[in-house]
């Protein structure tokens, strides 16, 4: 557990550079069950998912593990939503330190497999995406979309907890300090640039987030967290999270959007708060 | 390979690069700093001629000094490597000699 969450912060700081240099501590991108990897064959998917209809994939967020999402009692979403809906889930894990884009695609090549052998039984897959997550949910689909892959059909609901779909301010600003140190002709504050530029690309991403359109013909969900005005959830910024649609007159097929109150960016991956809001959504789309 | 041997030989490898790049960037700290000293006295004609001899020595060891680093710690690696290499064999070799005393006890059961 300890050593997961060591590699985890690992791969989240230098994971690009463990998955250049082919490093063993590098993680593979799977899905995670207490710990273990789950094989996507027939058989063990059938055993795991039983006679689920509806499947929810959780894709945790930068330098974290699938253990993100337990609460204090050892419960997580995914349990709570198969208690009230008799949802399925599945954990991502992955490598944090990848570009978005990489990761994206390979989340889409793995939900191809996984569509592939899973029993017939499973008619919808909901994303949950918290943090980068949601950008890699998103990455996906668009992946998906380019190269028609057969998953999609099933995606019907998509939730994004936290997700800096404008951006993390707080990479910006290390970017900017990290150019300033760059430029002063002294070998020390230069080695600092050099050591603050080896972050990886995954955070870089982070800065920039993920502007384009969201997935037509699907319901989405967004959820943020408000701590303070100026910093949202103290990472993510309340519009960032919101996809700019704070306090925008939406219509019927508009994405929902609630933001939580004195939720902090940590609290969103396991809040009684978010669950209630993302079983309302659940409810209320199916 | 076990996922505990593919780990340990990710952080050896981590380890490597670390030392590596690390003494890397310090050899070029090292000149860098030494070269505006360097910079002034070179200006200076009286010492200039002398300066000169003495940073081109100075470099010329730093040089050295980290070629060696990274030699010795190149070679620790590499034993490390063939350490594990063995290691490696050995776990295979026992995997299958498991397997095949299983499967022998097994046809014997039967």
């Amino acid at each position: 557990m300890i050593l997961d969450q060591a590699l985890a912060i690992l791969n989240g700081t230098i994971g690009d550079y463990l998955d250049k240099t082919k490093n063993g501590l590098a993680t593979d991108m799977g899905f995670f069950e207490d710990g273990a990897r789950l094989r996507l064959d027939r058989p063990t998917l059938e055993a795991h998912l039983g006679t689920a209809s509806r499947v929810v994939v959780f894709v945790h967020g930068i330098m974290s593990t699938e253990s993100i999402w337990r609460f204090a009692d050892g419960t997580d979403y995914g349990e709570n939503l198969e208690r009230d809906f008799g949802f399925a889930s599945l954990y991502l894990r992955y490598n944090t330190g990848r570009p978005i884009r990489d990761n994206g695609e390979a989340l889409a090549c793995l939900l191809d497999s996984f569509a592939e052998n899973a029993p017939n039984t499973v008619k919808e897959i909901v994303l949950v995406g918290y943090s980068m997550g949601g950008l890699v949910v998103r990455s996906a689909c668009a992946f998906a979309t380019v190269n028609q892959l057969g998953w999609l059909a099933r995606i019907r609901r998509i939730l994004y907890v936290g997700t800096p779909h404008g951006g993390a301010p707080a990479e910006r600003v290390g970017r900017v300090v990290a150019s300033v140190l760059g430029r002063i002709p002294d070998p020390y504050t230069r080695t600092l640039s050099e050591v603050g530029n080896f972050r990886s690309q995954g955070i870089k991403d982070l800065g920039d987030g993920d502007v384009s359109a969201l997935l037509p013909g699907v319901e989405h969900c967004l959820i943020a967290g408000h701590v303070s005005d100026w910093f949202g959830d103290n990472v993510v910024p309340v519009d960032s999270a919101t996809y700019g649609l704070r306090g925008v007159v939406a219509g019927p097929s508009a994405p929902r959007v609630r933001i939580l109150p004195r939720l902090s960016h940590v609290d969103l991956a396991h809040h009684a708060d978010v669950y209630k809001e993302i079983r309302d959504f659940l409810e209320q789309t199916s | 390979m076990s996922n505990h041997l593919r780990e340990v030989r990710g952080v050896q490898k981590l380890a490597e690069e670390a030392v590596h790049h690390g003494s890397r960037i310090i050899e070029g700290i090292q000149k860098d700093t030494a070269k505006r000293t360097f910079d002034v006295l070179n200006r200076v004609p009286i010492v200039a001629p002398a300066s000169r001899l003495v940073q081109t020595v100075f470099d010329a060891s730093v040089s050295l000094s980290h070629t060696g680093i990274r030699f010795v710690n190149k070679a620790v690696h590499r034993t490390i490597d063939v350490a594990l290499d063995v290691v490696d064999a050995v776990d295979a070799k026992s995997g299958s000699s498991d397997a095949n005393r299983l499967a022998s006890d097994d046809a014997g059961m039967r």
